[in-house]
């Protein structure tokens, strides 16, 4: 069986809050089954909480009417979805053709140094989490680093020096 | 119905490998192909699920056509011309294969000593992990290896994969090894779109995906029903009952009809010498296509090859049990009973039994024991319980599980049907997903409420007045809705079953057909058994009989009401149990009520001596014996009939046990198709009724009424059981 410690629970009950709620209101109209819901409400999930818990899996399955291992299975598979707390700023590197060839590791190795991370990890003090992902859309302005979905295009070391300046 | 679908949809003519094939619009070309015997193969189509297309294994060849479409997704058009087999086609399912078989341990089927091995078994065999096919539980059914046979595939170019992934033994009726799985989603469909258990789903991507459970729990805390349906359609080992495993692969295969509860289903049951080593559903049955339930699919084998089983004559000397013959076993009883025929003699059999053992058993009490005290245990709240039902049958027309699917609306009344009639859960919820009303009222909610449009909760005991509100609302409708009313335990064994059964027969009347209602018996033969005349004023063919005898609660109410029974199976004891002069368990293990018994003898179940029994739709089917049993085991005909040689008087049958009467079966066949005669100067029996304190349905009495088998408690025998039912 897979790794039984994937997904984490928070011990709290959880809710969409009110702004959430209505835009899953408003999505739900938009689909012939409420099954397709699964995803924006998973997204909303993240937007709300930075991440998606037990709790939240069970919310959503209630919510929309169908079972937990559906969502569980949808949780599961896209890669977007953070099954645990991510650092406050999360940033996201390109690892695709032309963010390597423009030397996005040299980006990778910066920040190991600088902040201590390696992809898929998290700081300790919780500030940053680090993931390379898969191709961003900016091939012409590689490499590309993505900060809590912001876009930064030809990066490089002294850049992101400067860009985590401004975050401080 | 179907009949006229098919001649109206249009006929096609196609060519299948140059063979001209004549079918239907609509088609796919797997089941054109299928049904013209060609066979084209597939890691993942499931006749009673959706087509799919996720193995890519049945691609064909089509004329014309740009590629190569599967099989299954495919459906078929006038004039196509579809190769199933050419080289090329062989070779690129070949390419898939390969792929496939590099995470699945598939050094026996490409290992060159294949042949000797698979002949003389030269190789070690049953180790902890498997690694190749001779270690499998499902070698032989294994649908990988058949298709490395087709293929002719000798060689895999890639490098194995092994996933090392711990196998998980922690549910009670399987276990699951992960790393032969292929993930061709048999299972997650199964569980989730045909029996809507909704347990199982892929987790993760890629190279680590898996089939799993939400929140990675354990298949019991997901939910699990354990129909085992998931076993039955896995084409690798991944999934194998822990009942059969290690007793070796099957030589024989039989069909039979599942004796449990009054659904009857169709199974087959693999056998290796005198054990069973597992059942499978029947996949083209009309009842139960690919499905059956936790108790038909994982206890028979736990159940018939028990360590306890008793398999010899006992006779109880001052508290110990002494192992005899059968014929002195034999001779004490018929002393015995010598002393006591006419009324101080009562007979108990079970409704597990076939209808050929109930014939005799009713003709022994009948005939040469001169008592009319004879009836099932548990018996129903009044006698003539199933003769009402059987009397609305007859005159408006058995329903079948089948019309749940067909009626605009489904009543389920105090049933639990989840646990207790699986199959018939199953229509519910197939009912409910297509859109049809399911109103459920029970006393405690069951998953059933999840898969309803409405639920009613009404106190403990107080069905009737549900009941009484329900008709009286229904017999004012004037609609031509349809309803099917699913009529289950806390109704048919209320204390005030007469009353309730009543009410609804006089709603279906009333109602002109438009309600009609299907009575959930409990056990397989609840109406054979009575039909065959094991009932305390019935005769055989529902006939009432003049001389009434005592029922079980009347025999076993009072001490000293009668002085000696015999008994088929378990009963709980009680004080009248106590007092008897005499005692005769026939049964399969010792059990409580054995302590009181004077002899015991050992039981040759239906499994084991076949018969027949007519399920909840009133349906005649056949059971065949499925292992032999233990030499000394024998039926209750053949031991009744002993008895009777031994004391002296007529032997009750000529033929065999399993056909005591040339008479039996068109009496049956007629009955169930024509309805009981009318006698007439017959009177209605206005008896007050026998208050047994049944009525009650909680969790144990689910237990008493539909985990027990001949009255032996199934979750006693199978603590895995136990385990299931305990939430």
């Amino acid at each position: 069986m897979s790794d039984r410690s994937q997904l984490i629970e928070t011990g709290k009950p959880f809710k969409f809050d009110a702004e959430r709620d209505a835009e899953f209101e408003r999505l739900v109209k938009r689909y012939p089954t409420r099954e397709s819901m699964i995803l924006p409400a998973l997204w909303l999930t993240q937007e709300q909480e930075g991440w998606v818990s037990a709790e939240a899996i069970a919310y959503i399955a209630d919510r929309i009417g169908t079972y937990a291992a559906k969502v569980f299975e949808a949780a599961t598979f896209y890669t977007m979805y953070h099954l645990k707390p991510m650092g406050q700023y999360h940033i996201c590197v390109c690892r695709t053709l032309s963010c390597w060839l423009r030397e996005k590791q040299n980006i990778i190795d910066f920040l190991a140094e600088e902040i201590g991370v390696r992809p898929g990890e998290i700081s300790d003090d919780g500030r940053f989490s680090l993931e390379e992902v898969e191709c961003l859309g900016h091939c012409g302005t590689a490499p590309v680093v993505q900060v809590n979905g912001e876009f930064h295009e030809e990066m490089n070391v002294e850049k992101m020096k400067t860009l985590l300046a401004g975050l401080e | 119905m179907t009949d006229t679908i098919k001649t109206q949809a249009k006929t096609l003519t196609a060519t299948i490998d140059s063979r001209e094939v004549l079918m239907t619009e609509g088609m796919t070309i797997l089941r054109a192909a299928t049904d013209a015997g060609i066979y084209i193969p597939s890691l993942c189509h499931l006749d009673c699920l959706p087509d799919y297309g996720g193995c890519r294994l049945c691609m064909v060849k089509v004329e014309n056509m740009r590629g190569f479409p599967t099989a299954c997704t495919t459906p078929i058009a006038q004039g196509m011309q579809i190769s199933t087999r050419t080289d090329e086609l062989q070779q690129l399912r070949r390419e898939i294969l390969e792929l496939l078989l590099s995470e699945h341990p598939y050094t026996c089927l490409v290992c060159r000593d294949k042949k000797e091995c698979t002949e003389f078994m030269h190789s070690t065999r049953k180790v902890g992990t498997i690694t190749g096919c001779n270690f499998c539980p499902n070698n032989g059914t294994c649908e990988l290896q058949h298709l490395v046979d087709y293929l002719e595939l000798s060689e895999i170019r890639f490098p194995i994969v092994y996933r090392n992934i711990p196998p998980v033994k922690d549910n009670p009726f399987y276990e699951l090894d992960y790393n032969l799985c292929i993930l061709c989603g048999r299972c997650v469909r199964i569980c989730n779109e045909e029996r809507y258990s909704e347990v199982l789903a892929f987790i993760n991507r890629g190279n680590a995906a898996l089939v799993g459970t939400a929140f990675d729990e354990t298949q019991k805390e997901a939910g699990c029903e354990f129909c085992g349906a998931c076993i039955d359609v896995c084409p690798t080992g991944s999934l194998s009952e822990k009942m059969g495993k290690w007793v070796g692969q099957p030589d024989s295969s039989k069909d039979t009809h599942c004796s449990f509860c009054g659904i009857g289903c169709r199974m087959t049951v693999n056998t290796k010498g005198k054990r069973i080593v597992n059942v499978g559903p029947e996949p083209e049955s009309r009842h139960n296509p690919h499905q059956l339930c936790m108790r038909g699919k994982f206890i028979p084998g736990d159940m018939l090859h028990h360590p306890d089983r008793v398999t010899r004559p006992h006779i109880n000397r001052q508290g110990k049990w002494l192992e005899v013959s059968w014929d002195q076993a034999l001779d004490v009883i018929a002393e015995n009973l010598k002393k006591c025929s006419g009324d101080q003699f009562g007979l108990i059999g079970s409704a597990h039994d076939s209808i050929e053992n109930s014939f005799v058993l009713q003709k022994f009490t009948r005939q040469t024991m001169r008592s009319a005290n004879v009836d099932l245990s548990p018996a129903t709240p009044y006698p003539e319980l199933i003769r009402d039902i059987h009397d609305y049958y007859a005159s408006s027309g058995h329903v079948t599980i089948n019309d749940i699917l067909t009626a605009d609306s489904i009543h389920v009344l105090g049933a639990m049907t989840q646990w207790s009639h699986a199959i018939i859960e199953n229509r519910i919820r197939k009912a409910y997903k297509a859109g049809k009303q399911v109103l459920v009222a029970a006393s405690i909610p069951t998953r059933t409420v999840e898969f309803s449009t409405d639920y009613q909760r009404y106190g403990k005991g107080c069905e009737h007045i549900h009941l009484h509100r329900l008709t009286s609302e229904l017999a004012k409708e004037k609609g031509g809705e349809r309803i099917l009313m699913i009529v289950g335990d806390e109704i048919i064994n209320s204390d005030r079953a007469r009353d309730n059964i009543n009410n609804l027969l006089h709603l279906a009347t009333r109602s002109n057909n438009r309600v009609r209602l299907l009575f959930l018996l409990a056990e397989g033969n609840r109406y054979g058994a009575t039909l065959a005349g094991m009932n305390p004023v019935l005769l055989p063919g529902f006939a009432a009989a003049r001389k009434k005898g005592l029922d079980t609660a009347k025999m076993l109410g009072r001490p000293k009401a009668i002085s000696a029974i015999h008994l088929i199976g378990d009963l709980p004891v009680g004080p009248a149990i106590k007092k008897l002069k005499f005692f005769v368990q026939h049964n399969m293990f010792f059990t409580p009520a054995s302590k009181f018994a004077d002899v015991f003898l050992p039981l040759a179940t239906t499994w084991e001596s076949g018969g027949h029994l007519v399920n909840l739709e009133g349906s005649l089917l056949p059971l065949s014996a499925m292992v032999p049993g233990e030499d000394q085991l024998m039926t209750p005909a053949g031991a009744v009939n002993g008895i009777a040689m031994h004391m002296g008087r007529k032997v009750l049958f000529a033929g065999s046990a399993s056909n005591p009467d040339r008479q039996l079966i068109p009496l049956v066949e007629q009955t169930l198709t024509r309805g009981r005669k009318r006698q007439t100067g017959a009177t209605e029996s206005p008896e007050p009724r026998s208050r047994s304190k049944n009525g009650r349905l909680t969790g144990k009495t689910l237990q008493k009424h539909h985990f027990h088998y001949l009255g032996n408690s199934l979750p006693d025998l199978v603590p895995d059981l136990a385990k299931v039912l305990e939430e």
